[in-house]
């Protein structure tokens, strides 16, 4: 189902062009507020991810961005952020990660993320990779539809 | 350095229940003088034992030892054999207790017994004392002999017993200790302390015997569920679980039982002083500042506190409020080489290199093996030349490393850059990033590298901020997710805790952690990855 627009100069035009059924829970087990989950693919392994519109940038885990070959060394300074309670640490790099839909294309970004210091790789814990506003969602157009857990997105013409 | 860490090196989780005799505690004082005497007189004459005795509890109460001493070295003039004379031999025993004098609270004590030959609460106290004197077999003797006076039914058998445990733990018969702890639970099963000490006793075993660690902590947690069972929300229970958990290494678990003990008791102290490490351990520093400034604000001359609190302010970049914990840290002169560690890692984010240096160099006198802060000192040099080369203002630091994007973009929008060096782009960039201020970052390094052209590390910037962009790509997952979700409900109680690799709802590979599991997966793609809560 494609999203478009209803009135105005694009009316008829489409707004979103994919759609993916979101999970809505914690994400850790210890928590008890629920996030948006979507799933994510990175080089073939497919994950899921919180979506976080305050994240200034994504963030993964070093064992996935691994699987992409990318490793926690190399990329652009050590940058620290807190993603939900937890304090991240990591260098900047770009990641191709693919955004998953149950109907219509999927959409892949090439995202600013931060791959989380192995050596602070606890602080990871458990939490999965988190989309954030910039260097990821500012690419795309994207909507909620909370009754029915649908996430809709598309990328921008 | 991991601040955090520093912090809660070597902090185990606190146990409720008595870890050693309790003897001397303010009720049991209260308890046995009033036992003594019988029925509260009164209307004493000035000169009488009683009067002289009511002098002596009013001035310990107002902790002024000299006087209760003399008063009560009165009450002997007065009385030799009476039970004021008891009561005051009883008292002068807690006063030296109370300074740690314990052969001359034995000698005290015993001089009451001995006036009083059927008193089995001074029998009971008498045996604590041997006990942390180090004469088991007489603290054992003497709890045998109180167990015989008072019989099966006294109120006291549940202390005589747990005293016996601790005569027999502290002399390595750990088997005796148990057999012993499990007839309190058995015939006293309204006295929980019996099933604290039961579970203490197993996790005492666990640390002491690294290859019974496991089945010594499942076995710590039954006598608590036990407890549980009986009395609902008992809080010293769910606290020790937690405590279990922790010691087990899973603190999300461990968070899960403190918070319970907490919703049954919200004042609950060692379920908040728990949580709150178990908290930092797990990285979840917003909520443990929270159950932290609760603390602080209860017991605000409790150092270890700030010291923590600190920490986890840094880990949050809130160096402002770091540094204030820390100071009252050295305020209540307790602060350690951590404390001071963290002080010029503080100082040093916001570019006060010279109170940085002070402050590590303060850490490597009380702890010269600290090498992470003598690293630290030699960056300092580094930084410092860093920060001089950029020619920037001290300001943007502390905007940067207290991650205030908004402050951070006030003050460096306005400033010229037409002075700037390739060296000020870079670092401008790089505390641009640090504040979170990726469109600020992004602009940086784009004007730096049209400026300087010949800067790879600005270039290098330049392409690793630029703004993303996004394609349309052909939907080709095989994998069917509803199969893959039936999977793990199907599966939650076999593999719950592992991380999963499933394709078209069949398990692929699984392991304990993630990293592990990739390692399994080699070259196999097509697969999800997830924990199975």
């Amino acid at each position: 189902m494609k999203l478009v627009y209803g009135s105005g100069s694009d009316a008829g035009s489409e707004f979103t062009t994919s759609l993916v059924r979101y999970a809505y829970k914690p994400a850790t087990v210890g928590e008890t507020t629920d996030r948006v989950h979507i799933r994510i693919e990175v080089s073939g392994i497919r994950a899921e991810a919180v979506l976080d519109t305050g994240a200034p940038y994504c963030v993964m885990a070093p064992w996935l961005a691994a699987v992409a070959g990318i490793g926690a060394e190399g990329g652009l300074e050590d940058v620290t952020m807190v993603v939900r309670d937890s304090k991240i640490t990591g260098q900047l790099h770009r990641v191709q990660l693919r955004l998953l839909a149950d109907e219509g294309e999927d959409v892949e970004v090439d995202a600013v993320t931060i791959i989380a210091d192995e050596r602070e790789a606890f602080a990871m814990g458990d939490l999965p990779c988190f989309i954030g506003m910039r260097g990821c969602l500012e690419a795309i157009r994207f909507a909620l539809d909370p009754a029915n857990d649908l996430f809709h997105f598309g990328r921008q013409e | 350095m991991s601040t955090v860490a520093g912090a809660i090196e070597q902090i185990g989780p606190l146990l409720e229940g008595a870890s050693s005799p309790d003897i001397g505690a303010r009720a049991n004082l209260n308890a046995i003088v009033g036992g003594i005497l019988g029925v509260a007189e009164s209307g004493k004459r000035r000169g009488d034992a009683g009067y002289l005795f009511g002098e002596a509890m009013a001035s310990l109460n107002r902790r002024d030892f000299a006087a209760a001493k003399a008063a009560l070295a009165a009450v002997f003039v007065v009385q030799r054999r009476g039970p004021y004379a008891v009561a005051a031999h009883y008292m002068l025993g807690h006063i030296h207790l109370q300074f740690g004098n314990l052969k001359a609270t034995y000698d005290e004590w015993k001089q009451a017994w001995k006036l009083d030959r059927g008193s089995v609460p001074i029998q009971i106290n008498l045996a604590g004392v041997l006990i942390q004197m180090g004469d088991f077999d007489k603290a054992l003797d003497r709890l045998r002999r109180a167990e015989r006076s008072a019989g099966t039914r006294s109120r006291h058998l549940g202390e005589i017993l747990e005293f016996q445990s601790f005569a027999y733990l502290f002399k390595d018969h750990v088997d005796e200790a148990e057999a012993v702890l499990f007839r309190a639970i058995t015939e006293l099963p309204d006295r929980h302390s019996a099933s604290l000490l039961l579970s203490n006793l197993y996790i005492r075993e666990a640390r002491r015997a690294p290859e019974r660690r496991k089945e010594m902590l499942h076995k710590a947690i039954v006598p608590l569920e036990e407890l549980l069972a009986r009395v609902p929300g008992e809080v010293a229970a769910l606290t020790n679980i937690g405590a279990v958990f922790a010691e087990m290494g899973d603190d999300s678990r461990a968070i899960e039982w403190y918070r319970k003990a907490l919703e049954a008791a919200p004042e609950a102290e060692f379920a908040a002083r728990n949580l709150a490490l178990a908290l930092a351990r797990a990285g979840s520093y917003e909520e443990c500042v929270a159950v932290l400034e609760d603390l602080t604000r209860r017991f605000p001359d409790d150092a270890s506190l700030h010291d923590l609190l600190g920490a986890i302010h840094i880990e949050l970049r809130r160096l402002t409020n770091a540094s204030r914990e820390l100071r009252k840290v050295i305020d209540l002169g307790a602060a350690t080489a951590a404390t001071y560690a963290n002080l010029g890692f503080v100082r040093a984010e916001s570019a006060d290199f010279d109170a940085a240096e002070r402050y590590f160099r303060r850490a490597l006198e009380l702890d010269p093996d600290l090498d992470v802060v003598r690293r630290k000192v030699e960056e300092l040099a580094r930084d410092r030349d860093a920060f001089r080369a950029s020619r920037l203002p001290k300001e943007l630091y502390a905007a940067a490393n207290e991650l205030e994007e908004a402050r951070f973009e006030r003050l460096v929008r306005p400033i010229d850059k037409a002075v700037w060096s390739g060296a000020s782009f870079e670092e401008a960039v790089r505390l641009a990033l640090r504040a979170g201020a990726l469109p600020i970052a992004r602009d940086l390094a784009r004007q730096g590298a049209e400026r300087f052209p010949e800067n790879t590390r600005l270039r290098n910037a330049v392409a690793t901020l630029a703004p993303p962009t996004a394609r349309s790509v052909a939907h080709n997952s095989r994998s069917d997710r509803r199969a893959d979700r039936d999977w793990i409900e199907a599966h939650r109680d076999e593999y719950g805790g592992q991380w999963v690799a499933l394709r078209n709802g069949a398990l692929v590979a699984a392991a304990s952690d993630p990293t592990r599991l990739v390692e399994l997966l080699g070259a196999e793609r097509d697969v999800f990855l997830t924990k199975v809560a």
